[in-house]
């Protein structure tokens, strides 16, 4: 009997004080309303092996020493990829030079077959010329999609067409210099709320 | 049927046909997102009203200056936005209905040649009570 509430009395006290470490740590300076899920252990990627808009090898090492933002979509999306690359041309234009030389915005293709590289390129330097194109094999995106946790899907075109539809996640994900991922903005996007919530990450992680 | 009343009859039927097909709806706010050059599909948007008392659907909408034109419903199922095709755009009675981003659009596709902020997109509508509309959409 004695034992017994020994073990709970241990149990209850280290419950307790786990909870309170971990607030205390994580309390730091990121404000309670931040306006993106911020992941605080952070969640490492997996190795992959794309291609970027150049025709060069995009991999974790690309991740290294810069905040990267990334979108997956495909070139022929006509109303949320627009969208969501048109908020980040907007969010980039409200960053300062020294907050925008720690950052680059990726946005992935799933849909490799209709967007080679050049095209890609094309695409994504319209909206931001250091927007940055990147596509790759199945296996590879359901790597890269499947450690971050986005999902995508192609629809079967519709009678009589060879066009299809692709279904894909509309998050924008952010992932930290040591390629983890660190925050998650949920549709519908606002500009003026990334750079505002990037900056907060950005002064709590420094 | 004695032949002032089959006139009545067809003078009232004439007069209901005048107003119903006098029955049209009225657009406001129709724009385009310019696209990037490669893109082969483009966005519309248009807030549209009907100020009658009785359902109107836009059952068609094509363009001269694209091959196709189709309605689409971006909808957010099971963790991924998808489009979903649409018939017709339904606009109640008395109401206003909104195409914006991230909701229901057009789906311009196949633009005949690059389409530039400052231009203008012709769009032919067709209600369901026979009546067409051209509309302007302006890319932005």
């Amino acid at each position: 009997m004695k034992q017994t509430i020994l073990i709970t009395a241990i149990a209850t006290i280290s419950l307790v004080l786990g909870l309170w470490l971990s607030q205390k740590l994580d309390s730091g300076k990121l404000p309670t309303d931040l306006e993106a899920t911020y992941l605080p252990q952070g969640k490492p990627l997996r190795p992959f092996q794309l291609v970027d808009h150049n025709g060069n090898k995009f991999d974790l090492a690309r991740l290294k020493n810069k905040w990267t933002f990334v979108f997956f979509g495909y070139t022929n999306c006509p109303d949320v990829c627009p969208a969501a690359l048109k908020i980040m041309q907007l969010a980039w234009d409200k960053m300062d030079a020294k907050t925008l030389k720690q950052a680059q915005l990726v946005f992935v293709s799933v849909d490799a077959d209709r967007d080679p590289p050049a095209k890609l390129k094309e695409y994504v330097t319209y909206f931001h010329p250091d927007f940055i194109g990147v596509t790759g094999k199945p296996d590879q995106l359901d790597i890269i999609t499947g450690s971050i946790g986005v999902l995508y899907g192609f629809e079967d075109p519709e009678p009589g067409s060879k066009e299809y539809h692709v279904n894909h996640s509309a998050q924008i994900i952010l992932i930290d210099p040591a390629s983890n991922m660190r925050a998650v903005f949920s549709p519908p996007h606002d500009a003026e709320s990334i750079a505002r919530t990037f900056k907060q990450i950005l002064s709590y992680s420094n | 049927m004695n032949p002032v009343k089959l006139t009545l009859l067809i003078a009232s039927l004439l007069f209901l046909n005048t107003a119903i097909a006098a029955q049209t709806l009225k657009f406001s706010k129709g724009w385009s997102p310019e696209a990037p050059p490669v893109t082969r599909v483009m966005a519309g948007y248009f807030t549209v009203k009907n100020s009658h008392k009785n359902e109107i659907l836009i059952t068609e909408i094509s363009s001269p200056q694209f091959d196709n034109v189709e309605i689409h419903r971006t909808i957010h199922e099971g963790g991924m936005a998808k489009m979903r095709w649409q018939p017709h755009i339904h606009v109640p009675a008395g109401k206003t209905v909104m195409l914006e981003p991230g909701g229901k659009h057009l789906m311009l596709m196949k633009p005949k040649r690059r389409l530039k902020k400052g231009d203008t997109i012709e769009l032919q509508i067709t209600l369901s009570n026979n009546m067409t509309q051209t509309i302007q959409l302006s890319i932005k």
